[in-house]
């Protein structure tokens, strides 16, 4: 059928591998909240209350927290669709 | 165990296709749908090559029988009261596919143009950049991110080459659906098209095509992007 399945993902336990589930776990969380981050921020970029200070240490701080996130997915050798969260018939998280 | 491939409206008539290995596919019905199966001795399906295309050649051949639903490959169930089951908790949403899909195919594009992308941020259209816009390069890297957060909001095809993006443009115009697919680099894309209007839409790539852009259109296929698409409510 065409939804995802169901089963929840699961961390890997085996300790080689332990340490890159945790991390997929906790950079999908972190990714999550970066996203909803980013969202409000434009929302008020968008809404032009912003001064252009403010605009830019904005900017600076998402771009520098993209990077880092960037840089955290290449560590652990993760992909973005590592990080989106399956909810079945509710859809994507992410 | 059963081999799902897609689903279609009950009553529908199969063109007799052999199945993965060669085995007969036949429809499951329960109530108003039906799903397209064969059956196996094995537990699982191995998603070899001609298994795929065996996927693939089932699902292409309903096409031409009406509305098809493809279901992704390795879709199993133990048996055929599964099957219905299966159809039944979920008759609202098939049904809303098939009348959504009715008549309609997908197509596969891959785009690349020659020209350098103009860097991960895309100018900004002429229009925008007079007035009290700052020039986003000169020391507001804070700004132009905001920019280009916002640009690739309203413009899913934002950071595209302007060739490309307009290709999509075009394209999407002409389909009932259209999806970015992820890619490293140029447009990858799925288009739902009516099937009465492929021939116009292979036109329109074509005419796009130059030298200098090169496009390729794969399909039809029966729509798998967008019933994912649907399923996972984007």
């Amino acid at each position: 059928m065409p939804d995802r399945p169901l089963a929840p993902r699961r961390i890997e336990a085996d300790p080689e591998r332990i340490e890159r589930g945790m991390a997929q776990l906790v950079l999908t969380v972190v990714e999550l909240l970066r996203q909803l981050v980013e969202r409000q921020a434009l929302r008020r970029f968008e809404a032009g209350t912003l001064t252009a200070d403010q605009e830019e240490q904005l900017g600076r701080a998402l771009l520098r927290l993209a990077e880092t996130m960037d840089e955290m997915k290449d560590h652990f050798d993760l992909t973005d669709d590592d990080l989106a969260l399956h909810l079945g018939p509710l859809g994507d998280l992410l | 165990m059963i081999y799902a491939y897609a689903v279609v409206r009950a009553g529908c008539a199969p063109e007799p296709t052999a199945g993965i290995d060669g085995a007969p596919v036949e429809l499951l019905s329960a109530g108003t749908l039906a799903a397209v199966c064969s059956s196996h001795p094995t537990a699982g399906m191995e998603p070899d090559p001609n298994h795929l295309a065996a996927h693939n050649r089932v699902t292409t051949a309903m096409l031409a029988t009406g509305a098809v639903v493809p279901l992704r490959f390795g879709t199993t169930f133990p048996d055929d009261g599964a099957v219905r089951e299966a159809l039944v908790a979920r008759a609202r949403r098939l049904e809303a596919l098939l009348r959504q899909l009715e008549g309609k195919v997908e197509f596969g594009l891959r785009a690349c143009c020659d020209e350098p992308p103009a860097a991960a941020e895309p100018a900004p259209p002429a229009a925008v950049t007079s007035g009290t816009e700052t020039s986003p390069a000169a020391g507001t890297p804070g700004r132009s991110y905001l920019e280009s957060l916002r640009r690739s909001r309203r413009d899913p095809a934002g950071g595209l080459a302007a060739p490309l993006r307009d290709l999509h443009h075009t394209l999407s115009g002409r389909a009932a659906a259209a999806v970015l697919l992820p890619a490293e680099e140029g447009l990858v894309a799925a288009y739902l098209v009516g099937a009465a209007e492929s021939s116009a839409f292979r036109a329109a790539v074509g005419a796009a095509a130059d030298e200098d852009l090169h496009a390729e259109l794969s399909g039809p296929w029966a729509p798998y992007t967008f019933v994912t698409a649907e399923a996972s409510g984007a």
